[in-house]
């Protein structure tokens, strides 16, 4: 295929991860794995200096977050991520605060002062504990080698880098999504340069190796990622116009090949990919977010995630539901017989949501079955007569 | 510099942005339908507002009510930026009651993180139409918002009006003068028929 068709037109669909976990392109086989020494602790720096400024920036946009209503405050869940980033970082744990974000796009970010940021978006789309170990490492490979710092220094890149800090991390701490055009001006500054993003790469599989997360699920990640902003690109009928987060990273795809090399090399004995971990924290949040993915009307991109959920939890008849609910939302040509199909899928499994016979309901009535849509909507209503929206339903129950 | 790039902006919006008090009493709505409010609100005047009004009693971020007169197949309810064309809901004339609240949902979604409370069948401007509630913590200022809104549709487009205000205090305050105004919305007699 080719790449640069690949990549078209994805400018829009939440990539800020994209830059965050972006993008080192060049396949060159990169043989001194394990020869990187863990950086010691970053000392607070100097106040007056460059540094000091940068650190007492973000830890005034830290301070901001801290009282956002956009944090997710879950001590559980929290420990757990904690855990995580700790067992990547070795002894920098102590200098690592994990804030998770409630903004429904791919996106993790580690400041220079330690404020890690995992937004929800990121954590829906994760299959296991080493998925989310991988944009982790990433970004603290970032950290512990400094590239902020350099980025910072590189006076070309500083007013960009500034107005980066002002949007990202206001927005973040705001609660997120940026326009398009604080999204460019994010990717132009967040965009470390291939070297740093090659070297963070490197750093951030070396860590999952050392920590004994399949390193394997670094390439998955990115090959995910691409999957979705194909299918959201397809979707939109953009194939002109790439995105600016492609623009001075032009090989993904030899990226890919990368890390799949260097995961061979480092793939420790007994390495894990941790999914019982992974549901027990973050399952109780996927509702949720399955709900705030669907607002976004990123149907490409929503739709790719939930084939790839459903192939790896085939008998999970939430995800067939939600399934069934992108596709009557889009309602695009054999989208209503698609959601009817999976409305089904869901239904033939232990434990489905009630509301598909909602989404059923609804469809029946779009395609002009009165009596079959009448029906659906008395299950729906019996079955959950406390629902928000039941009064719309009621005079079904007694047709 | 910037300040000096950004004047001309400031310049035309003082120009022609203005708020003019209607009310008490009848009030045109666009051209298809009137309010009586039994108070004055405050009427936002901008260009390029379409068929979009927003009216206020203490001032915007503390209070609103957006008018939503007329929205024809295939229009989406708010322009929303950055997104393509397919990523964006829109209005069809056949829409069901629960699609509309979707799509209000998606649009207030951009805006922040948005809870349906409740929908129900109600009237708005003397046809039958839904009421619904919602909460939304806008992602702006991060101020909860409560709030309640009409819609129906005539003639294959959609008219809705919704009334949103802080959680504290101000939803309280407005609430009531809120669901009055809305409810004296009617479509003009001179009217297309629906």
């Amino acid at each position: 295929m080719d790449r640069r068709r690949f990549l078209a037109g994805c400018g829009c669909c939440g990539l800020q991860g994209l830059a965050g976990f972006a993008v080192a392109a060049e396949a060159e086989a990169e043989a001194d794995t394990g020869r990187w020494a863990m950086p010691p602790r970053l000392a607070r720096p100097e106040q007056g200096t460059d540094e000091g400024g940068l650190w007492a920036f973000v830890d005034r946009e830290e301070a901001k977050l801290r009282r956002s209503r956009f944090v997710l405050r879950d001590k559980a869940l929290n420990d757990y991520l904690t855990g995580m980033a700790c067992r990547l970082a070795g002894d920098h744990c102590p200098d690592i605060r994990v804030y998770v974000v409630r903004t429904p796009v791919f996106n993790a970010s580690m400041a220079p002062n330690g404020m890690l940021q995992i937004w929800t978006g990121l954590l829906l789309r994760m299959a296991n504990e080493a998925q989310l170990a991988a944009v982790i490492g990433h970004e603290i490979g970032h950290y512990v080698a400094r590239h902020s710092l350099d980025r910072l220094r590189d006076a070309k890149s500083r007013s960009a880098f500034g107005q980066f800090l002002g949007i990202a991390l206001g927005a973040a701490g705001a609660g997120g999504a940026a326009s398009l055009a604080q999204l460019a001006v994010m990717a132009s500054a967040f965009a470390y340069g291939r070297d740093h993003e090659r070297e963070a790469d490197r750093i951030g599989q070396e860590l999952m190796a050392r920590s004994g997360y399949d390193p394997g699920e670094a390439p998955r990640v990115w090959g995910q990622l691409l999957a979705e902003i194909k299918a959201e690109a397809d979707w939109v009928g953009e194939l002109e116009g790439r995105s600016v987060l492609f623009a001075s990273h032009p090989h993904p795809e030899e990226r890919m090949e990368t890390l799949t090399a260097r995961a061979a090399a480092l793939r420790p004995l007994g390495a894990v990919t941790g999914e019982d971990g992974w549901r027990r924290s973050c399952g109780p949040y996927r509702r949720m977010l399955l709900e705030d993915e669907l607002r976004r009307r990123r149907s490409g991109e929503t739709l790719a995630l939930l084939e790839r959920m459903i192939a790896a939890e085939p008998a999970d008849p939430e995800l067939h539901y939600f399934r069934g609910e992108a596709y009557r939302q889009r309602g695009a040509d054999g989208d209503y017989a698609r959601a009817l199909g999976a409305y089904a899928d869901a239904e033939g499994l232990p434990a489905a949501p009630a509301e598909l016979h909602r989404g059923r309901g609804m469809i029946l009535q779009a395609t002009g079955d009165e009596a079959g849509a009448a029906q659906a909507f008395a299950t729906y209503v019996r079955r959950r007569p406390d629902a928000e929206d039941a009064a719309l339903f009621q005079r079904h129950l007694n047709p | 510099m910037r300040s000096l790039a950004l004047l001309p902006v400031v310049l035309i919006l003082v120009a022609c942005v203005n708020m003019v008090q209607v009310g008490p009493g009848e009030v045109p709505l666009g051209d298809r339908m009137v309010a009586t409010p039994g108070l004055a609100w405050n009427k936002l005047q901008a260009p390029g507002m379409g068929r979009v009004e927003l009216w206020t009693r203490d001032g915007f971020p503390l209070d609103t009510i957006r008018f939503f007169m007329g929205i024809k197949e295939g229009e989406p309810l708010v322009e929303q930026r950055g997104a393509k064309d397919k990523q964006v809901a829109k209005f069809r004339s056949g829409m069901q009651d629960r699609e509309i609240v979707e799509m209000f949902e998606a649009a207030a979604a951009d805006a922040g993180t948005v809870k349906i409370d409740r929908v129900a069948p109600a009237n708005f401007s003397g046809q039958p139409g839904i009421r619904f509630e919602f909460t939304l913590t806008r992602k702006g200022d991060e101020v909860v918002v409560r709030g309640f809104g009409y819609a129906t549709v005539r003639d294959g487009e959609l008219f809705m009006a919704v009334f949103q205000a802080p959680r504290i205090h101000y939803f309280a305050k407005h609430a009531e003068a809120a669901e009055a105004m809305l409810g004296s919305v009617r479509f003009k007699a001179a009217g297309k028929g629906g």
